[in-house]
Parts: structure tokens; C-alpha cells; sequence
């Protein structure tokens, strides 16, 4: 219990960190972002006074207290107000996000989670039947495509699955003529979508995974507990997943959370390939914009999302460890 | 027929691109039922591959290249590996060396038994709750110890519960691998005795491998002795302590010695009678060494306190040191001897400044150690040096003797270039490290660990300290190593006149090298004095445990 | 003298010292090039690493002499656009009708730049923070911990996505700067710890009775002991870095008419280079990239003997 409230602790104070990161850098960039934003809105349509004060805090000016400044932004970030998009205008940037935020969630987690147990599982058999095709071949293709960047693997299945082969659509989430509900044929159709991007992220990541568990597997495999569990002639499955791999799981999930960051960071290229309605692929879009009020608020919720995540991911190692539950 | 017959077994270790090494060649030997075996041998003998190898434990790189192990009639050299898995239970079982690291942290007490009892099947399920318990207090630890973690138990707890799953196999022949090493003292002679008890209550064939003659020749009836990968003496324990036969078996024995005798000798050091006195005068200087400053100034410690922040919110502190007081007179050699957690290292710490007091004070000369920064803190170093344990660790793997050397000499004297090299080789030259010029260039991992040892006792002199701080020099040693090294202490000790605080858990050494005593329990000091007085004549009960805890080869066949 | 006849080839590089003389070498052995030759040879001996060595070589040899490789020069766009391949035009010509062949040539230059110099950096940044944070102790450690925690779970491109946009058309240095700025942390980390676990070495409390001071034992005592693990976070400093420009470069948000694997898929892309089937336009660029990344991991499996004195001495024979 004390392990999750400090953990909790640990959260609050790292999310706190990465918003007041997200009020600074605006207003450590060289020009004036605000400037350019109201330019920009001012061309879309007509700038309310409210408008223009959510984007100042947001963005910062030059003139005014920046404490008061900081207070207000936080004040905003809690009620979820993070201005208008100009590029989509004039909708709210927090009805674009939350429109966004479901698609990634669901595909990019469950597909992080799937890669995440196929390449721990194939590590663990690679460690165990070390020196053996089961091993070098995992292995070496692991650090093959692990090398990857995403949006080429990405590039080729369009290309090979989609152009050439037809088997699978190449872009967006869903059929043209569908709109989002939650009826089986719409959520089969958007199953359909999502293998590619999926596939994706599951071929590029899958690899670090392996690697990464197969080391700590063969690390833990040279434990006494090891020698002593096989000189007490437990059964090799037993041997092999209740102490070799318990154990071997437990710096693993540490790097899981250490790696989500960049596995999240790769599949917003995946959905920029894709056009798939995402987070990354509204990120794509506020960049090529300028839209910095949503580039923004989009930063501040995949940061966020990222820091949930690692947390989670801590409370189970708690869970998992009973050194930690002292 | 014997129980265990192995007949010209070999264990060959092929590390990846590297020449294999024979590791154990042509051992032959037979264990009889119910009888109790030692296997003793230095670091290196190969001891340990041969109990993995009987046990068919062993991993590569290491692979038994031929032979034949007897087990019960049946070869079990080659057979396969779900075969192997049955003739565990009922067969052979294996205690490992460092009990601290055989159980797996993830899994509570109760589940290590329970995995055992799934493999095999012997115990019915509706039983297996009670065997568990009868198990555990076979070895003398509660009940309540199958609901732990085994991060939650003592090191002399976990070796006792991996003693208690060993046994849980009903096993024929149990091989112990070095089951005390990693334990405290008094703990190891605990340890020990439950074993000898289990051995005799339940009659299982016993095989002890041990580096430790004195631990074995207590313990068994029977001694196997091992050099460099073969056997080369096997005879009744009483044999080997009264008639040992090979000169290998002659020398281990010659480096025991019961620190409560008159007379206490070892090979190299000085016979060191009863009634020493303090002598802090200098000798004559060898050829290669030079004139030593005489030690002037005493270290004085005044009603010391220090008290570490509690491991655990909610806890008191841990007391380390409590309310010691002692002054170690210039040229005075004081031995501090006590198990683990007695406060020795600490006490260490405070005198060279490395801790602060949390009451009290520590004075050398002049200085108050304790309000020591920086600058000062350089300036006690001069004068105050340390010898450390582990000669593997004290020397950076990457740097040569000579630079290891010239370090202390450059920082503190004015001797530069061409004169600071000649003091290094002068000193290789006092520690024995002949010819100079070759160690001089050495990297650590070139040396042995005595020569490593001496190469850290000539850093300490360097500078030309008035104090050494020699905190177990010996303990991390092969047997026939440590009297080299403890007789080296003690002559350069005496011949620069510098005072030593010598730390120990091992009785013998220090009745071997220092005049006085202090025996510590606790952080407290029970008793101290004269070494020779107190050794032979202790007052203290705690001292007297410590002293009993010293295997005692002389108890030969106890076993038997 | 024997250490000598242990190294390869140094005996043409590097002054040798007179046999005869007993002048002392206190500084310990090695000049920078034979430290050089001498990790090279160790990671050579790695199968796997050689590997790596050998493709990296292969990239570092085409960055350095893309103007000689190349046919073309690498914006030269006279030619036809969207070709197929010819004896011309190997792999084609780009929608902008540039070869293909010689921005692919050139691309290299700028992947083996990033890599090299934020690798350099980055580790350069590990190695202090490292250092320092696993030496010091009390309060401070616990603040860096704390930062440096941060930098490793806030995702790194989508931060230097938005720093990128804001620096909109800065070029390479600002994309090695935002490179940098985000990929030290892991490297300080693992060095971190091995710091403490080395500062606790009795070594390290003799270097201080030896009267070292604190500077001396951490850069002279604990540094050359974590060889390994800086060329290690090296390597995958610089992976990263690579992988990292080139999604940069993809997204557009660098410098779009630099010519770089990225900006050469981010063309492609936006040239629907799919549709008119030129799918080498796709495959070069990218397979160059994962070539290039798979070498330096490679050579990673190569660095673990670097700090072992065994294998130092034992590489030459």
C-alpha cells in the first residue's frame, strides 16, 4: 500500500513536471508562438476575447506576469480548455483530442500488449533452448528488424499488402461510407483497418522485446535458485516459467515501461503512413499547420498517457515482486 | 555394493574460444551408505565441479569427458535428462554454496516445498502441509517460516530451509557444497551442528566439500583431500590428522592451530608465547628497506557512539557502536575480533574518518578526527593507512602495480619521476615481489591473490603511516596463503614501527599477530586485554563462543 | 618490450619507446590511437560485431566519398521524372526527376553525421551526468534522479516533433540538438548505476587514502573500468539518433530540401511513389537505414570486452 501511494506520489509529481515543461516551451521559443497563432486564427474567422486569452496562456506573450500566466494554464489544463484549433476551426482542440485519443488507445495499446507477451513468451523459449535455431533465429531477425524505423515497415506492408497484394485497406480507420458506431459490422470493419498499422508496430517492436528478454532470461537461468530447482528435479516447465522467467519478467516490465515512450512516439509515424485518425496522425496535421494550441495539447496528452502507462506498469511490478510489498 | 561409486570420472571446462582445462581428472572413489565424507581442497582444486559433476549438475562451459558414476548400481553419467529428474527424488540432492541465492525470491517458503512435492509425487497431497512443517523444524526454524519470502530470512535461515528442501527429496546421498561459507561465524558452527545432527538422525550418505580441513575433519569420518583436479589422499579423518600421508594434506594441516594453546605456530610466523609484552621498537632493516619513522602518536577513542538510521520507517536505529572506549599506543598492535554486525568495521570507519560519530570522539595526536574535512582528512591518511579485505577488489583491474604504487608516493611525499619509481620498486622489493622490475608492470588479474594481497599492503606503506588499519587481510585467503601474508604484516609491522588495528572474525590470526584485544558484541566491548591472556584464559561468555566456534581439527571422527 | 609485441600494427603508428632505457611510464600505457586500435581489434573478434563493423565501414566509406560514388550530383533534377530504372538511372528518378542512386549515395552523409556526432554528444552528456550523479550523494542525487527520470519516460519523438515545429526550417544542428536534448537519459542511467556500484569497490576507498582527489578517482579510477558501457550507450545513442532524424525528416518537419533517407521517403510519400509503382523509391532509403542501425547494434554485441583487461591484452595475440 505505501509502495502504490509513493508511486502515485511519483506520478503526480512527474505529470506536474511534463505540464509545467509544456507551459515553457512555448515561451522559451525563439519568435512569438502566440503571435503566430493569433495571425493564424485572425485568417480562419473572427477571434473572440476568450479565445485570445486561452491562447496567450496557452502559448505565452511577451508582455504580462508569466506567474499568473502559469496559474491560469494550470487552471485550464485541469478543466480540459485548451483553446480552438485553427486548422480544424472552430472546433474545440479538446473535442479533437478526445475524438483522437480512443483510436490510439485502443490500437496502438492492445497491439504494445500483444507485442509485449509474444516477444517476453518467444524470449523466454529462445533463453531456454539457448544455442538452438528456436534461439538464433528469433534473435537474429529480432535485431534485424528492430532496427526498423516504423514508418518504413509501414511504407512496405501499404505497399506489398495493400498495392499489390489488395488483401488489406491502406488508409484511415474505417470504410469510407461507415460512421462510428458500436455495431459488429462497424467494429469488424475497423478491425479490418487496423491490421496493417497494427501489424506494424507489432513487426517494428517485437523485436526489442525478445532481445531484451532472452538477455535477462539467461541472466536468471545462471541463478543458484536455478541450479537448486533443477538439482531438486522440478519439471523443466516449472523450472523454466516459475523461476527462471518470474523472474527474468520483472526487469523486463521495467524496460517495458522505459521503452513505451518511444514505442508510442514510432506509431505516430505508423499512423501518419495510414492517415489513421489518431493522435499521431492529428499531431501530423497541427505540425504541418502550425496549429500550436493543438500541437500542444496533443503533447500534454501523450506525455500524459505514457506517464499513466509507466505507472500501471509499476503498480503490477508491485505486484508481481513481493520485495517491493515491505 | 557402495552407494556412489565413481570410477576415473573426468570434468573438462571449454569456455567459448578459449583451450579447454581439465578441471578434475581420474577421480576414483566409493561412498558407502550412511557414511558421512569430506571433499577438501583449495580454491581451484576442483572440489566443487566434482559435487556437481556426482550430482549431475554440471553446466557448460564445464562437461564430464569420461568416467563412470555408480549411483545405487546404475550409471547415472549418461543417462537422459527426465530419467535423471526421477532418480532425484529418493536419489542424490545438493545443498549449493550460497544459500542466500538458492531460493527464488519470488515464491514464498511454502511454494518451494509444494513445487518439490508436484515434481515427484512422493508425498500425497493431503500431507504435504504436514511434511512441509516436519521439514522445517527437522532444521530447527518455526513453522511460521513457510509463509515468508525468502528476502524476509536471515542467511543462516536460508540455508537452513535450502537444507530442509534437500532433505524433503528423501534423498540417499546428500552433497553439502561449501553450506557455511557464506555465513557469520557463530552461525556457521550452527549451521554445521544441525547438519552433523540430520546426518546422524536420518542416516543419509553424507559428502561435505569444504575449503575449511578444520570444518571436514570435525564433521566427518572419512577425508578426501583434492589438488589441481585429482584426489590425492583418501583416508579415515583420524589418518589424515595423525599420519597424512601426501605433503599436499601435510601442509593444510600444518596451517591449523588452536588459538587457546600456550604456544600458537604456524609455518613463517613467530612463536608467540603467553606473555608477550608490547614492544613497539624497531629492528634491524633487510637490505632493500629503509629506516621507518617510529609511530608517535596514539589513537584515542573516547566513549564512541554511532547509530545508523533505522532500515525501515517506524524502527529505532541501529545501533553499531556502543559507548566504546580503547587507545591503541604508538607501535601497539590491537587485534578487534567479533562476528558480523559486532561493530569492528564500523569502529574502523569512525578512526579513519570515514563515518562520524554520533557521540564521543576520536583523537589522533592532536587531531579530532571527527571535525576532520577535506584537507585534514588528507592529512590523517598520511599517517593512517588501510589493508583491505578482499585483494580483488582493492586493486583497479586496469592499472598496473607501478601506477597503484606511485600513486601514494606522488600524492604524498616530493618524490618525483626517476625517485618515486625507486621507492616503488623498493617497496615491491619490502612486500617480497621479486624480481621487482617484472611486478612492477603487472596488471592485477596477472597475480595471485597473495601477491595481490601484498601488493595492497605496500600501497598502505607508501606513504609511511604511523597506523595500519588491517581490516580481515586474510579471510578472502586459501589457507596456505594467509600465514605468508600474515607473517609479511607482522615483520613490516614491527621492523617500521607502526602501530596496527586489526580486524577479525578469526581468533587465530589474531593471537598470530597483535598484542592486545578487544572483543566486541553487539557494539559493545566485552572484554579486553592482553591477546594471549584473554585467548586462553577468556572471562566473557560471548568470548567463549567465539572460541568454540573455531572447528577443531583435534575432534577428528566426531562423525564416525 | 612485451606489451609492445602483444598490440597489432602499432609499431608503425605510434613512436616506440627504447628498450634499454628504464625511464619510468608513469602515466600508464596507452597513446589514443593505439587505445583506438586495440578496442577495434577487441570488438573485431566478435563474429557478429565484425559484422557490424564491416557494414559501417561500408556507410562511412560512401558518406565520405558520395561526391566521387555518386553519378550524379544529389539535387541535379534535369532528368525525367518518375522514371523507371534504366542503365541511366539504376533505381530511377524521383517525381522531382532527380536520380535516385545518388540521393541515396549522399543520403548517407547526412544519417552518418547525425549518428556520429549526437551520438557523441549524447554520450558526451551521459558520461557527465552519469559520473557525477553516481558519485555524489544525499539531496542532489535524488533531484537528477528525478529529471532524469523524466527525460526517460516522456516520449521522445512527439517532444521532438513540437520542438522541431517551433524551430521550423532549422536544419541539421537544430534536429542533433533536439536529438541530443532527448536521448542522453538512458545512457546516464546505466552509467549511473554502474557508478555506484564501483564507487563502493574497495579500489575506490584506496584511491582516496592514497590522497586521490574526487575528480582524479572518477575520471581516472572509475571511467576507464565502464569502457564498455560508454561505447555501448555510444552505439545506442547513435541508433537512435539516426532512427530519430529520419522520422523527423519523414514527418517534414526538418529541413525538407536537405537530401536525407528521411526527406527522400518523405517525397516519396507525398509523390505517391505507390501508386506509380516505384517501389525501390521506398526500399532503398529505408533498407539503408535499417542496415545502417542493425551495424550499430551489431557492433554493440562486440563492446562488452572493452573493459576487461583479459581480453585487452588477449586481443592481439
Amino acid at each position: 500500500m505505501r509502495y502504490i501511494l509513493r508511486k502515485l506520489g511519483l506520478l503526480i509529481l512527474t505529470a506536474w513536471a511534463a505540464i509545467t515543461l509544456n507551459f515553457l516551451l512555448p515561451r522559451l521559443m525563439p519568435g512569438s508562438p502566440a503571435d503566430a497563432a493569433l495571425a493564424k486564427l485572425a485568417q480562419a474567422g473572427p477571434v473572440s476575447p476568450a479565445t485570445r486569452a486561452a491562447i496567450e496562456v496557452q502559448l505565452g506573450v511577451p508582455t504580462g506576469g508569466i506567474g499568473s500566466q502559469y496559474v491560469q494554464y494550470l487552471g485550464n489544463v485541469v478543466h480540459l480548455d485548451f483553446g480552438v484549433s485553427y486548422t480544424f476551426f472552430p472546433q474545440s482542440v479538446s473535442s479533437l483530442v478526445t475524438s483522437a485519443l480512443p483510436w490510439t488507445l485502443v490500437m496502438v495499446g492492445l497491439v504494445t500488449i500483444l507485442a509485449f507477451v509474444i516477444g517476453t513468451l518467444v524470449g523466454v523459449l529462445a533463453a531456454w533452448k539457448r544455442g538452438t535455431w528456436l534461439d538464433t533465429l528469433p534473435t537474429l531477425s529480432g535485431t534485424f528488424t528492430s532496427a526498423f524505423p516504423y514508418f518504413w515497415t509501414a511504407l512496405l506492408l501499404v505497399f506489398f499488402l495493400g498495392y499489390v497484394l489488395r488483401w488489406f485497406p491502406t488508409s484511415g480507420a474505417y470504410g469510407a461510407s461507415a460512421s462510428p458506431n458500436l455495431s459488429g459490422t462497424f467494429l469488424l470493419d475497423a478491425l479490418y483497418h487496423a491490421i496493417l498499422p497494427a501489424l506494424t508496430i507489432l513487426i517494428t517492436s517485437l523485436g526489442g522485446w525478445i532481445l531484451g528478454m532472452r538477455n535477462t532470461m539467461i541472466n536468471t537461468l545462471g541463478e543458484d535458485y536455478v541450479t537448486f530447482a533443477e538439482a531438486n528435479g522440478l519439471r523443466n516447465r516449472t523450472v523454466a516459467l516459475r523461476y527462471a522467467a518470474r523472474n527474468a519478467i520483472l526487469p523486463s516490465l521495467t524496460g517495458f515501461g522505459l521503452a513505451l515512450g518511444g514505442v508510442v512516439g514510432g506509431s505516430l509515424l505508423v499512423e501518419r503512413v495510414f492517415n489513421y485518425p489518431g493522435v499521431g496522425y492529428l499531431l501530423y496535421n497541427a505540425v504541418t499547420n502550425q496549429d500550436y494550441p493543438l500541437m500542444q495539447a496533443l503533447f500534454l496528452m501523450i506525455t500524459i498517457s505514457v506517464l499513466v502507462a509507466n505507472f500501471i506498469v509499476d503498480i503490477l511490478y508491485g505486484f508481481l515482486d513481493p520485495r517491493t510489498r515491505r | 555394493m557402495s552407494l556412489l561409486e565413481v570410477t576415473d570420472l573426468s570434468v573438462v571446462y571449454e569456455p567459448h574460444g578459449a583451450e579447454p582445462t581439465y578441471a578434475v581428472r581420474n577421480a576414483s572413489f566409493a561412498l558407502e551408505r550412511g557414511e558421512f565424507v569430506g571433499l577438501v581442497g583449495e580454491s581451484g582444486s576442483g572440489k566443487s565441479t566434482l559435487g556437481f559433476a556426482i550430482t549431475r549438475l554440471s553446466k557448460a562451459p564445464a562437461r564430464i569427458s569420461g568416467g563412470c558414476i555408480l549411483f545405487d548400481g546404475r550409471d547415472i553419467a549418461g543417462i537422459e535428462a527426465e530419467e535423471l529428474r526421477r532418480q532425484r527424488q529418493g536419489g542424490f540432492a545438493m545443498v549449493l554454496q550460497s544459500g542466500m541465492n538458492a531460493l527464488n525470491p519470488v515464491r514464498s517458503i511454502r511454494n518451494h516445498f509444494g513445487d518439490i512435492f508436484a515434481a515427484h509425487g512422493h508425498v500425497p497431497r493431503d500431507k504435504r502441509r504436514a511434511r512441509a512443517r516436519e521439514l522445517v523444524e527437522k532444521v530447527e526454524l518455526p513453522a511460521s517460516v513457510l509463509d515468508r519470502y525468502p528476502g524476509e530470512l536471515s542467511g543462516g535461515m536460508r540455508q537452513r530451509v535450502s537444507i530442509a528442501l534437500a532433505l524433503s527429496l528423501e534423498p540417499q546421498l546428500m552433497v553439502f557444497d561449501e553450506p557455511t561459507t557464506a555465513l557469520d561465524v557463530l552461525v556457521q558452527h550452527a549451521v554445521m551442528n544441525t547438519i552433523r545432527d540430520l546426518q546422524r538422525a536420518e542416516n543419509f550418505t553424507a559428502l561435505l566439500v569444504s575449503h575449511d580441513l578444520g570444518v571436514v575433519l570435525e564433521s566427518t569420518s572419512r577425508v578426501m583431500v583434492m589438488h589441481d583436479g585429482e584426489i590425492v589422499e583418501d583416508a579415515p579423518a583420524a589418518q589424515i590428522l595423525h599420519a597424512p600421508q601426501h605433503e599436499y594434506t601435510r601442509m593444510l594441516l600444518s596451517h591449523y592451530a588452536d588459538p587457546r594453546a600456550e604456544v600458537v605456530e604456524l609455518p613463517g610466523l613467530a612463536v608467540r608465547g603467553a606473555t608477550i609484552e608490547t614492544s613497539g621498537g624497531s629492528v634491524a632493516v633487510p637490505s632493500g628497506g629503509r629506516a621507518g619513522r617510529l609511530a608517535h602518536s596514539a589513537i584515542v577513542v573516547d566513549d564512541v557512539t554511532k547509530l545508523y538510521p533505522p532500515p525501515r520507517r517506524g524502527e529505532d536505529p541501529v545501533t553499531a557502536v556502543d559507548h566504546v572506549s580503547f587507545t591503541l599506543e604508538p607501535g601497539q598492535a590491537m587485534a578487534l575480533v567479533g562476528a558480523s554486525g559486532s561493530g569492528k568495521s564500523t569502529i574502523a570507519k569512525l578512526v579513519t574518518g570515514v563515518e562520524r560519530p554520533t557521540s564521543g570522539s576520536v583523537r589522533f595526536g592532536d587531531d579530532r578526527v571527527e571535525t576532520l574535512k577535506r584537507r585534514g582528512l588528507r592529512d590523517l591518511r598520511r599517517e593512517m593507512q588501510m589493508v583491505f579485505q578482499d585483494p580483488y577488489s582493492a586493486l583497479n583491474p586496469l592499472n598496473t602495480v607501478e601506477y597503484t604504487l606511485t600513486r601514494p608516493v606522488v600524492n604524498y611525499s616530493a618524490l618525483r619521476g626517476v625517485d618515486a619509481r625507486r621507492r616503488v620498486l623498493e617497496l615491491l622489493t619490502t612486500v617480497g615481489l621479486t624480481p621487482v622490475e617484472q611486478f612492477a608492470a603487472k596488471l592485477p588479474h596477472q597475480l595471485s591473490g597473495g601477491q595481490r594481497q601484498r601488493v595492497v599492503i605496500a600501497r598502505a606503506l607508501a606513504c609511511d603511516p604511523q597506523v595500519l588499519i588491517a581490516d580481515e587481510p586474510v579471510s578472502m585467503l586459501d589457507v596456505s596463503l594467509r600465514a605468508g601474508v600474515l607473517a609479511l604484516l607482522d615483520d613490516l609491522r614491527v621492523q617500521f614501527g607502526v602501530s596496527m588495528l586489526y580486524i577479525t572474525h578469526d581468533l587465530l590470526s589474531a593471537r598470530l599477530v597483535t598484542d592486545h584485544i578487544m572483543v566486541l558484541n553487539r557494539g559493545r566491548v566485552v572484554e579486553s586485554g592482553v591477546t594471549a591472556q584473554v585467548l586462553r584464559f577468556p572471562k566473557d561468555a560471548y568470548t567463549v563462543e567465539l572460541l568454540d566456534a573455531i572447528p577443531q581439527p583435534a575432534r577428528a571422527g566426531g562423525a564416525a | 618490450m612485451t606489451t609492445q609485441a602483444m598490440l597489432p600494427e602499432s609499431t608503425g603508428s605510434t613512436p616506440s619507446t627504447d628498450p634499454a632505457t628504464v625511464v619510468p611510464h608513469l602515466r600508464g600505457p596507452a597513446s589514443p590511437w593505439r587505445v583506438l586500435t586495440r578496442a577495434v581489434a577487441t570488438i573485431w573478434s566478435n563474429k557478429k560485431a565484425r559484422l557490424g563493423l564491416v557494414v559501417l565501414g561500408v556507410f562511412v566509406l560512401v558518406a565520405v566519398f558520395a561526391p566521387l560514388i555518386a553519378p550524379y550530383g544529389a539535387s541535379v533534377n534535369g532528368f525525367g521524372r518518375n522514371q523507371p530504372g534504366s542503365s541511366a538511372h539504376w533505381f530511377g528518378t524521383t517525381a522531382a526527376g532527380e536520380d535516385v542512386v545518388s540521393q541515396v549515395v549522399f543520403g548517407a552523409r547526412v544519417s552518418v553525421l547525425v549518428g556520429f556526432i549526437a551520438g557523441t554528444l549524447s554520450t558526451l552528456v551521459a558520461v557527465l551526468v552519469g559520473l557525477s550523479w553516481g558519485y555524489v550523494r544525499g539531496p542532489v542525487a535524488d533531484v537528477i534522479n528525478f529529471i532524469v527520470n523524466l527525460f526517460l519516460v516522456i516520449p521522445g519523438l512527439p517532444l521532438m516533433i513540437v520542438v522541431a515545429a517551433y524551430l521550423r526550417n532549422g536544419g541539421l544542428p537544430i534536429i542533433i540538438l533536439v536529438v541530443v536534448l532527448t536521448g542522453w537519459a538512458w545512457g546516464a542511467r546505466v552509467l549511473r548505476s554502474q557508478t555506484q556500484s564501483l564507487r563502493g569497490r574497495d579500489f575506490v576507498t584506496a584511491a582516496q587514502f592514497a590522497g586521490e582527489g574526487s575528480w582524479r578517482i572518477v575520471f581516472r579510477e572509475i571511467l576507464p573500468n565502464m569502457t564498455s558501457l560508454i561505447a555501448g550507450s555510444f552505439f545506442g545513442a547513435a541508433t537512435a539518433a539516426i532512427l530519430a532524424e529520419a522520422g523527423l525528416s519523414f514527418l517534414g518537419v526538418g529541413d525538407t530540401t536537405t537530401v536525407s533517407w528521411g526527406s527522400m521517403l518523405f517525397w516519396a510519400q507525398n509523390s505517391n511513389a505507390i501508386l506509380t509503382g516505384q517501389w525501390v523509391l521506398l526500399f532503398a532509403p529505408g533498407l539503408c537505414i535499417a542496415l545502417l542501425a542493425t551495424s550499430l547494434t551489431l557492433i554493440n554485441f562486440g563492446v562488452d570486452g572493452l573493459s576487461n583487461p583479459r581480453l585487452r591484452e588477449g586481443a592481439g595475440r
